[in-house]
């Protein structure tokens, strides 16, 4: 008999659609409800602001956590290291891949398709996290476009929708809402459920205030949670240390 | 066109398609893979062409060829792979073709490391290539202005019939900011030089693209008109940024991500009673000779300080612009060490005589 982990959460979606925060958000959230949480950082094609350069946060939550070989060694051959197939044992409740952007991202997730395979439906869950003020991901079409590319590349097949609609510092419920509108489109086409709606806290606030107004349907909103931003990627926050590796490159490395 | 979440390499590819860009020939690098990532499912839905060629020195006669038959033409690389391109840009050069270049520099030199960088100054601004030709170079400081640069590089490039290099950092590119992308494509100019397909019943000569003058004095005569074209340049295409100067005291003179970061030195300095103010080049060729002398010159100003990513290159020009007028001196680190808001602030104090 072979164990596996209590649940399972696979986040891909559109390059910058925040899959990292979101991962970052869940696995500490699970961790301090008492929950032993693995983050396995999968994003292969990107070295830069990846989930793991927030490794410190992630230990002080007792999160445990993989990344790829060389992540921070500034070389851009990424490899997967073999310690990515223990998150497939069992002790854990729960395990989150991070997995890089794009149908190129996703594609890292498809040498483990026989793993992913054997986990039972119910534990299993993969999601696609949508921010349409990104490019190239501004409407269903494109949506439904980028998700039949990573299910093809991953060999996985996506189950849920998330709502990351933002615009980092100038994010307004606007963006929600456009979320919103794009993934029940996408939802009505494929069936899929939207499974969650995350935003700044008074973002969100002010998203369900409109929610209830408009009457929107709960169903293409799913839970609403409040994301902590870990990945900084604007300029202020890169002078204050978002990028304090780069700027400071004698900083001590794993 | 509402505001849209973009990486600065996805910002300055989307503002080449608004300006009417249809050709990109490249070949994957980082810090700006993202560029043709981009491109390769952009150019589609526009009906344009994209191709990640075998190597990026094919990718620049690439160039060569599409921009000879009159295409609005692009193509982007880090530092090692603009060396690369040179034998076919300065050949893009002797044809008197426009094209555009971005180069979103790292640290070099050979293959260096991926981190930002200022080291390909002088390569930029000195030719890159062979020959005694000059390419308008530009420099963003800003994923907004990185956007912006680019939608209005093709029509200059049109316009002067030569090569625009778009030189940009590892920051600039992998910044992702909030960004409104200009729209509508920018002016289209004539071009009856191009080879654009002869036969007996044109209307007009051969177009013969070439950058072959044997017979002089043939080659004397293009240089000639590199002259007139180049002074045309300088008198009529110089931008810069002139921040704060009114009673300044000291003079900051940077560009790109690096005068970014000398703002934030600025405003820590002016909390503190010291007076700055920055010129930061936009055109580095045409270099802002006049407006850096004028800074330097003014009566305020006891002494320059120049910051760049590099053991001080720009700064060469910056020497020539002040000619003496005033005192300059330098920070700055070759490979991808960046001078820090920090540093910044206490190298002036020092220029000032405080702790």
């Amino acid at each position: 008999m072979r164990e596996y982990a209590e649940q399972y959460l696979v986040l891909t979606g559109n390059f910058g659609s925040g899959k990292s925060d979101i991962a970052l958000n869940t696995a500490i959230a699970a961790a301090d409800a008492g929950q032993k949480v693995l983050l396995v950082d999968l994003d292969m094609i990107n070295p830069y602001f990846r989930s793991s350069e927030r490794r410190d946060l992630l230990a002080a939550h007792g999160v445990d956590f993989i990344y790829p070989d060389l992540a921070f060694a500034d070389v851009e051959m990424l490899t997967v290291p073999p310690e990515v197939y223990g998150a497939f044992a069992g002790g854990r409740d729960l395990v989150i891949f991070d997995v890089g952007g794009d149908a190129g991202g996703a594609l890292a997730l498809g040498q483990f398709r026989p793993f992913f395979g054997r986990i039972p439906a119910d534990k299993l869950a993969v999601c696609a996290v949508i921010n349409p003020r990104r490019p190239l991901c501004e409407d269903a079409e494109h949506v439904l476009a980028l998700l039949a590319k990573m299910q093809m590349s991953s060999r996985l097949k996506i189950d849920g929708l998330i709502n990351n609609g933002n615009m980092q510092r100038e994010s307004s419920a606007d963006d929600l809402l456009l979320g919103y509108e794009v993934l029940r489109e996408v939802a009505e086409d494929t069936g899929l459920p939207v499974v969650q709606t995350w935003g700044l806290p008074q973002v969100l606030a002010d998203f369900a205030a409109i929610a209830k107004e408009q009457q929107l349907d709960a169903k293409y909103i799913g839970e609403m949670r409040e994301l902590t931003v870990f990945m900084h990627r604007d300029w202020e926050s890169l002078l204050n240390g978002g990028l304090s590796r780069i700027l400071a490159p004698d900083l001590k490395r794993l | 066109m509402a505001k849209k979440l973009m990486k600065g390499c996805e910002a300055i590819a989307e503002a080449a398609v608004q300006a009417g860009c249809r050709c990109y020939f490249g070949y994957p690098i980082t810090p700006q893979t993202d560029i043709p990532e981009y491109l390769s499912a952009r150019m589609p839905e526009v009906g344009g062409v994209f191709v990640q060629a075998e190597s990026e020195i094919a990718a620049a006669n690439m160039v060569y060829g599409a921009a000879g038959a009159g295409a609005r033409v692009m193509t982007s690389s880090s530092s090692p792979g603009i060396s690369l391109k040179q034998e076919a840009l300065s050949t893009i050069a002797g044809a008197e073709l426009p094209c555009v270049v971005l180069n979103v520099m790292r640290g070099g030199p050979g293959i260096g490391g991926i981190a930002p960088s200022q080291g390909d100054y002088y390569q930029a601004t000195r030719g890159g290539g062979h020959g005694d030709y000059r390419q308008i170079v530009l420099a963003p400081a800003s994923v907004q202005e990185a956007a912006d640069i680019m939608y209005g590089s093709f029509a200059l490039a049109d316009k002067y019939r030569m090569i625009v290099m778009v030189l940009a950092d590892g920051f600039i590119g992998q910044m992702m900011e909030p960004v409104d992308l200009p729209m509508g494509a920018t002016p289209e100019v004539e071009k009856p030089w191009a080879a654009t397909g002869w036969t007996p019943e044109s209307d007009r000569p051969r177009a013969v693209i070439n950058s072959l003058y044997i017979k002089e004095p043939d080659l004397t005569k293009l240089h000639e008109r590199f002259a007139a074209r180049y002074a045309e340049i300088e008198a009529n295409e110089v931008r810069y940024e002139a921040y704060q100067l009114e009673d300044a005291e000291f003079v900051i003179y940077a560009y790109g991500t690096m005068a970014r970061i000398c703002k934030s030195a600025i405003a820590i300095l002016a909390n503190e009673g010291i007076k700055v103010g920055m010129v930061r080049p936009i055109t580095l060729w045409p270099f802002p000779t006049k407006a850096v002398y004028e800074a330097a010159a003014l009566d305020s100003v006891k002494s320059t300080l120049t910051v760049e990513i590099s053991a001080g290159q720009m700064f060469d020009d910056v020497r020539i612009g002040v000619n003496g007028v005033k005192p300059t001196e330098f920070l700055g680190y070759a490979g991808s060490k960046i001078p820090t808001v920090d540093e910044i602030v206490a190298k002036i104090k020092s220029m000032k005589g405080v702790e």
